[in-house]
Parts: structure tokens; C-alpha cells; sequence
């Protein structure tokens, strides 16, 4: 592996998309709200990362721009299903709509959803040119 | 090297242009969820409407221009100076509503009426921070007419001590604040929480502001205000406590006082020992309180405090602190009376045995709660909580007064320790009551003679006579309040036929009487309010076998010891609520005798059975001699006790809900769709005429597609979805609030010179916020009431608006209701009359009444799921009373159900409640709505076939058409063609309530209707297709690159 500043990135951004992947599985599981397309999401998408760190081939640009995409979907599913829970943080009554308490959480799975998806648009940038 | 960097720019483009079209792709998914939201944020029009005239028509734009103005306002034309009049009508109505409501409770040595030379110091945070509406939907006052006390005071003419007031605006102290976002409660109270000063507040330098002059008065606020969600608590905490929800009340924020939060918190009584001392010094002549309050208060320390003066003011509303002033300068007469009765511990209200924080799981909760609970929103319903309302129907006065009567005839164990309060020894009235329902003094006297009672067969109505006279010194109004007491005896003895000693059955009010001025008034009392239901044996209503007695008096408790004294006049330990001696007076009571009627009220208008529908409403059908509802007849051996079972596996299986099946004999869906979509040219507006039950509203329906008519049923608010351009409906527009609902704004501003109200611009006119429900019940006056509803209607006809979510069907059950301030009173029978003219007159603009929460909402505490068990003659005679007056009298067309279940079985999915007696019983027509769904996929919110097949037809804030969804899925699977009746039906009802409102309004059978996309979904759809094509063709250049990198044998990484 070429310990390029893009490799940094990619480390990065997979990083932070395995650690939204298990804090989403252990939040949905506690908070009994888990749904399958947001945590398939995050998974896949590490795996994705994973593989850039180990693949450059033709089809690696592409690959890390689907890195960038899903990470953006399971962050819009993440949105869509955080919506009952921030009306309930919003309105101020908890378990009329959602659940207020969730919103700490969820909004730090966004972040770290967001992250991966803002690492892997910088690793896009980057990179190191070599001649053969 | 550049078309190497170019390459790393095309990867790196495309991942940001990638990024953000699925960004703005998905986000516009959810905006489109939320379409009606966001239109009615933006104030976005979904439709435009063409009619012959208008430039736009095709045709002959001049030919066959028709008056479609169906509801027209009273204010004339839509324009700056008829707002402005609607403006001031609803601020007038406010200080009208305010003076003939708030109630004088006492008024020793005539402190009151204050002279406007005497200096006024306020004391309480409320003074400056009053409540002026309850904590839940509805508008708040405009900026700059959120008018409290002092201001009110000095606007009047006062001499109010200016420093003290600023000292107590400025101080930081505030009550728990409202959790609601979208409205400014800063103003509102929380329901566990009191905010006031410490005594440290009060400085040297703050004491010197009053010390400094002798024989000023003080005023002292005191407020209290349940909220949506929030019960008053049974036992208070101390401290700035912060609601987290309702299966949270107050943890570790303060210390539990042992007392209930309707009674004095330690600042409060700090504050009135230190007024008392500044009086005993001299430094008061007088002290008031002002009782700003929306539940019932605990009052019975006035005399401790050396308080001269106390008037309830309820919720003032925007301007309605404007009518106190008034009061109190003897400006005005007071003549409201209280709709509630004011205990001297609202604890020792059996109806609180149970209910709010004394609510118990199931023995076996935790079963129950894994059987019940859905999977998506694990907070929705436990289904844990249960209440066993063993009060029956003793609640309010019913209880106090009834125990009264059997106490001084020495009857029913009356006297016994059972229930008496602060560990008395035995029960005694003025141990129990500090002011009686109906009770409120006047700067005058007034004599009421009864004068003749007659039976009006064809109104099923007696009339009496009552002449009043204004026997003192100032022009006032008096409430003429007449009571009935029905028979006891074996019969009802024996099948557990509960009597009150008295009840409300009727009223009116005079005219502003002159000093000697006399008035005789014809009150119509229903003999339907003299009938009770027997639900064990007759299941049905009764007239009692033996006597019958009306009586006038000036409050229930005078009106009751009229009664005793007529029926027993030897009778000599009758005593008024201070403990005083009361003598009663026997001509004011008429006596009749009646025979066993068990047939009269049988069959009701509607040629329907009127018989039991909610046996499994009780506890005791479920598990047998489970639990003992209070009886006159024992009111030792029955006080209720603290009640919880384990629940079978039958109410479990109730409780989960989910049990519509497909009937065998069920067409197919094909079958039962086959005639739909046919059009015959008839659109909503031709409908207007049509009774429900015209053969032409088939016709109308089935014009629509199973598709179309399930677009109704979501949430149809500013949803393009629910517009339908060849039946002419345009969509849906509601507002939220009983004492003035939300989201009405008039877009017209203008400067208020009048000095009158409050001050400055009014930018932007909105709705009215009116005073609290129990000031408007307790002026006892249909004009307010009437006036009430016409101008929320006029509100809603300017604004376009459809339906407001604003008639409070429920009642007082306990003095400690989150949600009192929304109903009327603690008496059913006179939120019943309360609602009638209000409803009808806000239904003349064209805007529907619809009744919340229809029926039982009695509490907050565990509202979502809570089983309430009763038997049906607490249900008929209580809880249904006020949804009764509504929707049977007044014919409102819409009701929103409630949270709370009926027995097992939510409202939503009450077959008995929905269709068995408002539809059949009452003969309403319209549709019903459930409360807040918010999307449910489970729980028993979510229970959507079910609910529609109980007779629920439209969904509150489902998004996203998700009971269309689900219906069509059920459909789809089954191919149960029975179920499409349920749609059919849900689609009828909504446009039968439509083609009845706001809606028709200026249209004609020639008008087109035309959806429009709202700007910003065109918007969203523009940027989705930039981004889409920029990204694409960045993708393009990425692959061009890098082919080009490749054949130059470059690699990049």
C-alpha cells in the first residue's frame, strides 16, 4: 500500500464509515427504531472504502465515487427516519412523535455518515501521479 | 501534468456533484412527504380556480357569472378597514368575554371596585407574566396585545407602583417555558411546574416602594396552567422543574412536597405572609388576589393571608387583562360565575384515585407492553397503564354535593372518615369546599323569584319562569342557574342507578339590570337531562319513579339546600361552604312527581336503539368483581380504592389490536370497484344542497377511483394529493386551538390609534387569541358563546380555511386535567349547552367545527394507549355529554378522536363510539379524524384497517399517503371488496363536509379547477435535473480522462 496523502483520506473516510456502520447497529438495536437500508448503507460503503485500500485499478475512481453516494443515501435515510424523533426533541414532548433522546445519537451517526462522505469527495482530490 | 490534474478535477467534481444531486434527490423524497407542511409554511396556493369572468376562463369569459359567495362575512369585502373591524371585534369580544366570565369569589368590607387613585403593587411573576391561553395548539397573542395585568392597570388609569412592576418584569425567574417550537409560550405555565420570586427578590430597596406610602393595595397573581401532555401532579415537586414527557414527570429536579400543585407552593405562601405583614404594618389597606388560573386552584388560605379580595380571571386571552381593569375600577359588574368547584383539597376528588399519576399498569404490564407494542415507535403505546374510573358519576360538585345531602339527612355512611380530607375524622362540607360550582358574587344584589313551570310537550322541554331584580345600588347582569334532583329510590338502588343530588339542567342571563330593574326570563330546561341511564337493567335511559324537584339558587350548593329545605323542613344543620348556617328557602324549588319511564328516550331521533354499546367498556367484564364503582348508597364501603388487574389473554388480544379480517362472503375488489370512475358532471359544489342520504351522493362518489377516493384520506392538508380537478375540490386548510386555532393570518396590517388595546402596529391581523374555555362558559351567556364561534369562523372565512380543530368536547373530570383549559367545565350538561351555539355559529362562515377530542380525553398522564375503564352510565351521562351537544344538537361535521382507549379499544377503532353512537345514535354526518398519527406503521395508531372499519375516515399528519399505501397493500393481497365500502364511506364523509365549508365558496358548476405545482417543488425539480446532467457529464469527462491518462500510460492513484 502507498502510503499516499489519498491513502490517509481513504483510511479516513472508511473509518468513519465503520464507525457510523456499528454505532448505527448498536443505536437501532438499543433504541428499538433499527432500520435495515440505513445500517446496509453505512456497511456497504465501509466494505467499498475497505477495497479502495486495497484496489486501484481502472475502476477505482468510480467505486470511490459510489463510496461518496451511498454514504450520502444512508445519511438521507438516516434524515427520513430521524424525523419523529427531532419533532419530538423539537416539540418538547417526548414520546408523543419520536423520541427525543434519540436525537443525540442520531445526530452523531449523521455526522459521521457526513464525514465519510466529505473524506471520500476530498479523496477524490487527491492523489499521487506515477509513470510507468 | 494538467490533464493529469484534470483528471483528479473530473473525480473529485464528479464526487461533489454526485454528493449533492443525492443530497438534493433524496431531500426533495422528503420534501414531497411533507408537501402540505411546507405549502402551508411557504402559503402556497395548490390550486387556481377559474370561473366565467375571469380572464384566464376558456370560453365566454363574461357568460354565466353567478353569485358563488355561499358564506359571506359579516365585515363586508376582504380590505385593510374590514380587517381592521374583524380586528377589533374579536379584541372587544375578548374584554367582553373577560368581563362577564372572571368571577368575584369574595369581596370582604367592599374592597372592590378599587379607585383609580389608590396605588396598586403587584406581587406574583404572573403579574407581568400571565397566562393568556393554555399550552397546546392555538395562536398566541399579537406583539404588542399580549397585555398583562399592570399594563392593563396603568392603560386604565391606575396608579400602579412602576418600580416594583419593572423589578418583577426584569427578574429572570420564568415558569417552565412550553416545549412547543412553533409558538411563543414563554406566557404559558407548565403543568408540573410554578415559577414564582423567592422571597429574596423582594429587596430592601423593592420593600421601600410600597413602605414608603401608607393604604396602598396589593395584588397578588397567581397563576396555574395544565398543558397538552402534561397533568397538573397529584404530588407537586419543588424547584424549576422542565418537562421531559409524559412517562417522565419530574425525576430528580425537586423534591416531592406531598402537596398538589394546585395548592400554594412555599413562594407563593412566602410572598402572601410578606403582603400580610406590609398590610398588618399599613402599609396595605387592602390586599386581591387574582387567580389566573386554567384548573381549579386550592383557595381555602384566603382568610390566613388576610386577602380581602379574590377573582378568578381564567386565562386572559390576548386583551382580556383590559376587562379586569375594568372590573375592578366598578367600570364594569361582575357577573360570571365558576364552572368548576374550587375544593379545598382538590385531592379528595375521588375521580383522582385513579387517574393521572395514580393511573397503574397491569399486574401484568410487562406482558401486556411486548404483546402491544409496535416495533417503529417503541415509545407510541405501552399499552401498560390502566385507570379504573371507580368514581362513576360522582365527579365535580356531583360528588361533593351529593355526599352534602346524604351527610345532613344522615344516610349512605355520608359522614364517615372514607374520603375526607387532610385526615379528618369524618366528612364535612366546609372541610371540603371552598366556593361551589356556579358560585361568583356581584357589586350588586339580585332577588330571583320562581314564578310558574310548564312541560312544553312538543320541545320536550319545561319552561320556568324567574323574574330577577336588582335590589342594589349599581346596574349588574344576573345568571339565573336552575338545578334538578331526580329520584333515588329502590328501583335505582337496586340496579346500581346513580343519582347527584343536583344537577345543572339550565340557565340564562339577564340583561344589564338598573337598580330596581326587574327581568323575567323563560328558562327551557330538556327533560332528556332529567333521565339517567340504567345500564344494568333497562340499558337504556330512565325517568325515575317519585319526586322531582328544579330549584334556582346562586350557586349548586344554594340551590341544593333549597331543595332539602323543600323536602324536609324541619331540617336544621344546612351549612354554607364557609361553615356558616344556611337556611334554604323552599320557594324557590318546584316539585312534581313522575312515573317509571323507561321508553322516552329509547329510541333516539334517528329512529336508532339507544342501548348499551360499552359493556366491555367496564372492568368487571373482563375480570368479575374486579372492581366497585362509589355509590351513594355506601359512600364508606365504595369510596374507590387504588385498582389494577392482571389482563387475560382476551384483552390482550384486544389491546394488540390488528383484528380485521376479510369477510367470508366478501366480494372482490374488482367487483366492488366496477362502477367507479364514471363520470357524470357532478362536482362538490352541486353537492351543497344534497342531504347525506340523496341517492345523488353515490352518484358523486363513484365518479371518483379507488385511487382518488383514498387520496382523502391522508392527511388532506395543503396536499395537493387530496385536489381533485373534475369534482372541483380543492385541497384541504385547517387551523389548530380552541380559544383561537393557529395558522389564521389576514395580510392585512394597520396602525391602531384607539389607545384601547394595546399599542402600536397591528402587523399582519391574526386570529383572535380569546380567553380561556372556563372565563367563556362561566359568563353563562349564549350571545358570548355564539359571538365566540362566529367570529372564529369569520377568522377562518377570510383565511380561506376549511375546518378548525377548536370545539373542546371533553369536561373537568379532575380538577388536575392537562387539558381543563380546552373544556368547558367539571358539569357535562353545561359544556353541552356551552357548545351548541358556538358550533353552529362558526359553522354559518362555512368553516366546520370539529370536536376534540371526541370523547374521553380525561387525562394527559399515559394519554397514548391508556385503558379507561367506566361503566356506561358514567360514559352516556359525562364523558359523551359535551361531544353529544356538538355533534347530535349542533350538527357539527367533523370530530377528532383521542389517544386514551375506551375500555380496551382506542376512539380510532371504536366501532361502538363511532359508528354505534355518533353516526347511528346521533345521526352525525360528517367525517371523523383520528388525533395525531403521525405515520404509525404500528402500534395500535397504526392499526389503519381496523380503525377505518371502526368508522375512522381520515388520518391526522399521515405523510407520505401511508394509509393509502397500506390499503391499497391490503387490497392488493386480499382482494376483499367489502373493505372498499370503508373507503367509499371515508371518501363520502369527507366531501359531504367539504361540499358544507369554505371550500365551495366561489365556485359554480362551471368553475375549473387546476392544480398547481408549487414553486418550490418546480424549483427541487430543476436543480435535481442541473445536478443530474452536470454530473453526468462530469462522469463523462472523469471516463474521457481518464482514457486519455491511460493511452499516455499514466497512472494516477
Amino acid at each position: 500500500m502507498n502510503h499516499s496523502l489519498k491513502s490517509y483520506f481513504g483510511i479516513t473516510a472508511t473509518a468513519f464509515g465503520a464507525l457510523s456502520a456499528v454505532g448505527y447497529l448498536i443505536f437501532g438495536i438499543a433504541s428499538g427504531t433499527f432500520q435495515g437500508g440505513i445500517f446496509a448503507c453505512a456497511l456497504v460503503g465501509t466494505v467499498i472504502g475497505a477495497l479502495l485500500l486495497f484496489y486501484d485499478g481502472y475502476f477505482a475512481d468510480f467505486i470511490r465515487i459510489a463510496f461518496v453516494v451511498v454514504m450520502t443515501v444512508g445519511l438521507l435515510l438516516l434524515i427520513n427516519n430521524s424525523i419523529d424523533d427531532i419533532t419530538a426533541w423539537m416539540v418538547g414532548m417526548g414520546n408523543y412523535f419520536g423520541n427525543a433522546d434519540n436525537v443525540g445519537p442520531r445526530l452523531a451517526i449523521a455526522i459521521l455518515l457526513l464525514l465519510a462522505a466529505i473524506f471520500g469527495i476530498v479523496t477524490s482530490f487527491s492523489g499521487k501521479r506515477q509513470k510507468k | 501534468m494538467s490533464k493529469i490534474w484534470s483528471k483528479k478535477a473530473w473525480r473529485g467534481t464528479t464526487s461533489i456533484l454526485a454528493f449533492l444531486m443525492s443530497f438534493t434527490v433524496g431531500g426533495s423524497m422528503i420534501a414531497q412527504q411533507y408537501e402540505g407542511a411546507i405549502n402551508n409554511f411557504l402559503d402556497v396556493d395548490t390550486v387556481k380556480i377559474l370561473n366565467p369572468g375571469d380572464p384566464d376562463y376558456p370560453g365566454d369569459p363574461t357568460g354565466g357569472v353567478k353569485d358563488t359567495e355561499y358564506f359571506k362575512s359579516s365585515f363586508g369585502e376582504k380590505n385593510e378597514e374590514n380587517a381592521k373591524k374583524l380586528c377589533e371585534a374579536g379584541f372587544d369580544a375578548t374584554i367582553q368575554e373577560e368581563i362577564e366570565g372572571a368571577a368575584l369569589l369574595m369581596n370582604e368590607n367592599h374592597a372592590l371596585p378599587l379607585k383609580k387613585t389608590e396605588r396598586i403593587s403587584f406581587f406574583g411573576h404572573a403579574s407581568v407574566d400571565p397566562i393568556h391561553k393554555g399550552n397546546s395548539a392555538g395562536v398566541d397573542p399579537m406583539k404588542g396585545y399580549r397585555i398583562n395585568f399592570p399594563t392593563a392597570m396603568t392603560m386604565a388609569g391606575f396608579n400602579v407602583n412602576q418600580k416594583l412592576t419593572d423589578a418583577l418584569a426584569a427578574s429572570p425567574t420564568t415558569r417552565a417555558k412550553s416545549n412547543y417550537f412553533w409558538m411563543d409560550c414563554s406566557n404559558a405555565t407548565n403543568g408540573i411546574a410554578d415559577g414564582e420570586e423567592s422571597i429574596d427578590f423582594y429587596t430592601q430597596e423593592l420593600r421601600d416602594t410600597w413602605e414608603s406610602e401608607k393604604d396602598g393595595t396589593a395584588i397578588v397573581v397567581l397563576t396555574r396552567c395544565g398543558q397538552e401532555n402534561y397533568d397538573m401532579l397529584l404530588n407537586n415537586v419543588t424547584g424549576f422543574v422542565k418537562g421531559e414527557g409524559m412517562f417522565d414527570p419530574p425525576k430528580s429536579q425537586g423534591e416531592k412536597t406531598g402537596k398538589s400543585s394546585l395548592a400554594l407552593i412555599q413562594e407563593e405562601i412566602d410572598t402572601l405572609r410578606m403582603v400580610k405583614e406590609a398590610k398588618d404594618n399599613g402599609y396595605f389597606k387592602k390586599i386581591v388576589v387574582l387567580l389566573n388560573t386554567g384548573n381549579a386552584m386550592e383557595v381555602g388560605w384566603l382568610k390566613e393571608f388576610g386577602v380581602d379580595a379574590c377573582v378568578f380571571t381564567g386565562l386572559i386571552g390576548g386583551v382580556g387583562a383590559h376587562g379586569v381593569a375594568k372590573l375592578l375600577a366598578g367600570e364594569a359588574n361582575f357577573s360570571g360565575k365558576l364552572v368548576d368547584t374550587y375544593a379545598v383539597n382538590s385531592l379528595s376528588s375521588p375521580a383522582v384515585v385513579n387517574a393521572h399519576e395514580n393511573s397503574s399498569p397491569y399486574e401484568n404490564g410487562d406482558e401486556v407492553e411486548a404483546a402491544v407494542i409496535g416495533t417503529q415507535s417503541p415509545f407510541a403505546d405501552t399499552g401498560k397503564y390502566m385507570v379504573f374510573q371507580a368514581e362513576g358519576i360522582y365527579t365535580g360538585y356531583k360528588y361533593y354535593e351529593t355526599r352534602y345531602e346524604d351527610a345532613v339527612l344522615g344516610q349512605g355512611n355520608a359522614s364517615s372518615a372514607k374520603g375526607a380530607s387532610n385526615g379528618a375524622n369524618a366528612w364535612k362540607y366546609e372541610n371540603e369546599v371552598s366556593y361551589p360550582f356556579g358560585y361568583g358574587l356581584s357589586y350588586t344584589t339580585f332577588e330571583q323569584t320562581l314564578g310558574s313551570v310548564s312541560y312544553n310537550a312538543e320541545k320536550d322541554a319545561y319552561e320556568l319562569t324567574v323574574t330577577v331584580k336588582n335590589t342594589g345600588d349599581v346596574a349588574g347582569k344576573s345568571v339565573v342557574q336552575v338545578y334538578a334532583q331526580t329520584p333515588y329510590g329502590k328501583y335505582e338502588r337496586e340496579n346500581k342507578v346513580e343519582k347527584s343530588a343536583i344537577s345543572f339542567v339550565g340557565f340564562d342571563k339577564t340583561k344589564e339590570l338598573k337598580p330596581n330593574e326587574s327581568q323575567t326570563l323563560t328558562v327551557e330546561v330538556d327533560r332528556y337531562f332529567l333521565a339517567s341511564y340504567d345500564y344494568t337493567n333497562a340499558k337504556g335511559y330512565i325517568l325515575s319513579e317519585g319526586d322531582y324537584y328544579f330549584a334556582i339558587g346562586s350557586d349548586v350548593h344554594d340551590a341544593l339546600n333549597n331543595i332539602i329545605k323543600a323536602k324536609t323542613p324541619s331540617i336544621d344543620n344546612l351549612v354554607n361552604a364557609d361553615g356558616s348556617k344556611a337556611t334554604g328557602d323552599a320557594d324557590k324549588v318546584y316539585h312534581f312527581t313522575h312515573r317509571l319511564d323507561t321508553t322516552s328516550y329509547k329510541v333516539s331521533e334517528t329512529g336508532v336503539n339507544v342501548t348499551n354499546r360499552f359493556d366491555d367498556c367496564d372492568l368487571n367484564y373482563w375480570v368479575p368483581g374486579a372492581g366497585v364503582y362509589l355509590s351513594r348508597s355506601d359512600w364508606e364501603g365504595t369510596y374507590p380504592v387504588r385498582t389494577s388487574v392482571k389482563a387475560t389473554p382476551e384483552m390482550i388480544k384486544e389491546l394488540a389490536g390488528g383484528l380485521y379480517t376479510k369477510p367470508a362472503d366478501a366480494p372482490t375488489v374488482a367487483e366492488a370497484t366496477k362502477d367507479f370512475g364514471k363520470n357524470v358532471g357532478l362536482k362538490l359544489v352541486d353537492m351543497r344542497d344534497k342531504d347525506y342520504d340523496d341517492p345523488a351522493w353515490e352518484l358523486f362518489i363513484k365518479q371518483m377511483t379507488l385511487d382518488e377516493m383514498l387520496n382523502v384520506v391522508d392527511d388532506a392538508q395543503g396536499n395537493k394529493w387530496a385536489v381533485n380537478e373534475e369534482l372541483g375540490m380543492t385541497a384541504f386548510s385547517l387551523g389548530d386551538g380552541v380559544d383561537g386555532p393557529n395558522g389564521c393570518s389576514l395580510n392585512f396590517s394597520y396602525e391602531d390609534t384607539t389607545g384601547k388595546y394595546g399599542s402600536g402596529m397591528v402587523n399582519k391581523i391574526s386570529m383572535t387569541c380569546f380567553t380561556g374555555k372556563a372565563v367563556l362558559t362561566g359568563t353563562f351567556n349564549r350571545e358570548l358563546y355564539k359571538q365566540r364561534g362566529a367570529l372564529i369562523g369569520e377568522f377562518g372565512l377570510w383565511a380561506g380555511k376549511t375546518e378548525f380543530w377548536t370545539l373542546g368536547v371533553d369536561y373537568h373530570k379532575s380538577p388536575f386535567g392537562g387539558r381543563n383549559f380546552e373544556y368547558c367545565s367539571e358539569d357535562p350538561i353545561l359544556c353541552y349547552l356551552e357548545l351548541i351555539p358556538e358550533a353552529i355559529a362558526m359553522e354559518e362562515k362555512g368553516v366546520i367545527a370539529s370536536a376534540k377530542h371526541a370523547a374521553g380525553n380525561d387525562q394527559e398522564t399515559y394519554r397514548i394507549g391508556v385503558s379507561v375503564f367506566f361503566n356506561e352510565q358514567a360514559w352516556r351521562e359525562g364523558s359523551l355529554r359535551p361531544s353529544e351537544g356538538a355533534l347530535r344538537i349542533a350538527g357539527a361535521k367533523s370530530y377528532m378522536q383521542n389517544y386514551e382507549r375506551l375500555g380496551l379499544v382506542s376512539t380510532m377503532r371504536s366501532e361502538a363510539f363511532n359508528m354505534g353512537v355518533v353516526f347511528y345514535e346521533w345521526g352525525f354526518r360528517g367525517s371523523s379524524i383520528t388525533d395525531c398519527t403521525n405515520a404509525r406503521l404500528d402500534g395500535y395508531q397504526g392499526d389503519y384497517l381496523d380503525q377505518m372499519a371502526a368508522g375512522t375516515d381520515r388520518f391526522c399528519m399521515t405523510n407520505a399517503q401511508i394509509v393509502k399505501e397500506r390499503v391499497l397493500n391490503y387490497l392488493k393481497e386480499s382482494d376483499d371488496g367489502s373493505f372498499v365500502d370503508y373507503v367509499v364511506r371515508a371518501a363520502k364523509n369527507y366531501c359531504y363536509e367539504c361540499s358544507r365549508s369554505t371550500m365551495i365558496n366561489g365556485m359554480s358548476s362551471d368553475t375549473i379547477v387546476l392544480k398547481l405545482t408549487p414553486w418550490w417543488q418546480s424549483a427541487l425539480v430543476g436543480v435535481n435535473i442541473g445536478l443530474g446532467v452536470l454530473t453526468l457529464a462530469a462522469l463523462v469527462m472523469l471516463v474521457v480522462s481518464k482514457e486519455k491518462a491511460r493511452k499516455n500510460g499514466e497512472v494516477s492513484r
